[in-house]
């Protein structure tokens, strides 16, 4: 599972292009992923579907997977 | 193995919780057809149909069996029962003459060869509350007993009138359900108990499972959803004919999908009372179908969570209530938790020999000096029964005892899987039960392949124990 990695709205351009591409057909499923904020940074990971690469001018990085960094513990309520 | 009970059932008085609402032996009021697969005649004189007024109705449909002098004189019919399960075989019996008579309810369990057997009485006179001899046993073996009507002297010939044959799960003697002989010489099977949960066990809240609910009804299990090409395409699921997953209809649905993956968009709440746990967005959806084979947990299909963001749910906290009763099947690693509501309220898989329980404001651990042990990376049957301010927590049908904490809070649910980061289950799901009530008396035990009560069921079906 890759992911890409940059500006809120970097992700969530990338959602909404993947949803455009997808054109959701089924009664339930219209989106593709939610963007994961990073625990202490200032930017956000979204899932990288297969096929579906971000526009030219995007700065979005991919990764193969997340840094231990992303996936902190948060404390149990 | 789950079918059979819907044949001949033609009329129901009323229904009662806990397996009572049904009647496993089938001509209820025809004690005198004696085909294969009715009652069978044994050493009996005759057996004159609608002799007598029934106790119930007022119409003449009570047979008069005539025994002849003999202990082993009866009438019997053949059904097919669960080991651990108990039941309760009943019938209106009234005397012929101005005088009580004696006769015997008993049954032959055929697996080991024995039975078991009780003298009853019938009086003079009878209505719909007298007269109605009962006998409540448990059955050791699953398979097939005879349940018999049979004199109980050796001495002497008589003739009895017998009404309203039947029998339930249960300890009593449930409100009486009228069955016929369908057509023919009657079922080429015996009737089975129906195995289903909500046959059972009333008063559920929610009810996510991969089986089915209740014999009567034709829910879906899940909407599942694939992509063909990369566009998408989703489908209801529902059960076959034992009440099982309709895996042919899934696997055939998986046919021609990408990767040959499906994953679950809707896990429906069977119980009709709307909740539904779904996911709309495509990357957290759970799978089912992977690679064109399907999930399974000791081969029984189930729901894999990917401990990344897999989660099924829905907006709105579902009040679970001060006394809850909680009951899974899952399997869960060491870190997870598995299901989760209101914020705070969650089960939670601290380790292998430790569990956390946080409803309302009751938050307790469970842990090793407990009896907890090994309960992660395994399929387990979990439950927790909170009353007020104490919780009952069982493993595979053992008690691990009770913990008291807070005020008796209201709980909440939202979530199958957690939507909390760093706790997202990274295993499966089979079955969720939800109940707004404590259910801790009608737990039940677990055997080997069986058992009673809500976990027996439950173990019967999965097989956990």
């Amino acid at each position: 599972m890759s992911w890409y990695i940059g500006t809120r709205e970097e992700v969530e351009a990338y959602n909404e292009k993947v949803n455009e591409a997808k054109q959701y057909k089924g009664s339930i499923t219209s989106n593709w992923a939610n963007p994961r904020p990073h625990p202490e940074d200032d930017y956000y990971a979204i899932i990288a579907k297969p096929g579906i690469e971000p526009d030219e001018e995007s700065s979005l990085r991919i990764v193969g997977e997340l840094g231990e960094d992303w996936f902190a513990t948060e404390e149990l309520p | 193995m789950k079918l059979g009970l819907g044949l001949g059932v033609n009329s129901i008085t009323s229904q009662k919780i806990g397996g009572a609402g049904q009647n496993l032996l089938l001509g209820s009021e025809e004690l005198n057809k004696a085909q294969d697969g009715q009652w069978i005649q044994r050493l009996i004189s005759s057996v004159t149909a609608d002799d007598e007024v029934a106790p119930i109705g007022g119409e003449t449909t009570a047979e008069s069996v005539a025994f002849t002098a003999d202990k082993q004189s009866r009438i019997e019919q053949l059904v097919t029962l669960v080991a651990g399960t108990e039941y309760t075989f009943s019938v209106w019996a009234k005397a012929t003459g101005g005088s009580p008579q004696s006769f015997r309810l008993s049954y032959r369990d055929n697996t080991i060869g024995s039975g078991a057997r009780e003298t009853e009485t019938a009086p003079t006179s009878w209505d719909a509350n007298t007269g109605r001899a009962t006998m409540t046993f448990t059955a050791a073996s699953s398979g097939t007993y005879w349940m018999r009507i049979q004199n109980a002297s050796a001495g002497a010939a008589q003739s009895i009138y017998f009404w309203g044959a039947m029998l339930n799960e249960g300890a009593t003697a449930g409100d009486y359900i009228k069955t016929t002989f369908s057509s023919g010489p009657g079922p080429s099977n015996p009737p089975t108990p129906p195995m289903e949960f909500g046959d059972n066990f009333a008063g559920v809240t929610a009810y996510y499972s991969l089986r089915r609910f209740t014999t009567g009804e034709d829910n879906n299990a899940i909407r599942v959803r694939k992509e063909v090409s990369s566009v998408d395409e989703e489908q209801d699921i529902g059960f076959d004919a034992n009440g099982d997953l309709d895996t042919t209809a899934l696997l055939s649905f998986a046919s021609d999908a990408d990767g040959g993956n499906v994953y679950v968009s809707i896990w429906y709440d069977q119980t009709g009372n709307g909740n539904d746990a779904t996911n709309s967005t495509e990357s957290e959806q759970p799978i089912i179908v992977s690679g064109g084979t399907l999930v399974e947990e000791n081969s029984k299909a189930a729901i894999e969570f990917d401990g990344t963001d897999d989660k099924l749910g829905f907006a709105s906290n579902l009040n679970i209530g001060g006394s809850p009763s909680i009951i899974g099947v899952l399997k869960s690693p060491a870190g997870d938790i598995a299901w989760r509501g209101g914020g705070s309220d969650y089960w939670y898989f601290a380790a292998s020999n430790s569990f956390r329980v946080r409803i309302g404001d009751f938050d307790t651990y469970f842990n090793n000096e407990d009896g907890v042990q090994d309960i992660t990376d395994s399929q387990k049957l979990i439950a927790t029964y909170k009353n007020s301010t104490n919780v009952e927590l069982t493993v595979d049908g053992a008690s691990k005892g009770t913990e008291s904490s807070g005020t008796g809070a209201d709980g909440y649910f939202n979530n199958i899987g957690s939507d909390l980061a760093g706790y997202v289950i990274d295993g499966v799901w089979q079955e969720l039960i939800i109940y707004t009530s404590d259910q801790s008396t009608n737990r039940g035990t677990i055997t080997p392949f069986g058992g009673t009560g809500i976990e027996g069921n439950i173990n019967n079906y999965f097989d956990i124990a």
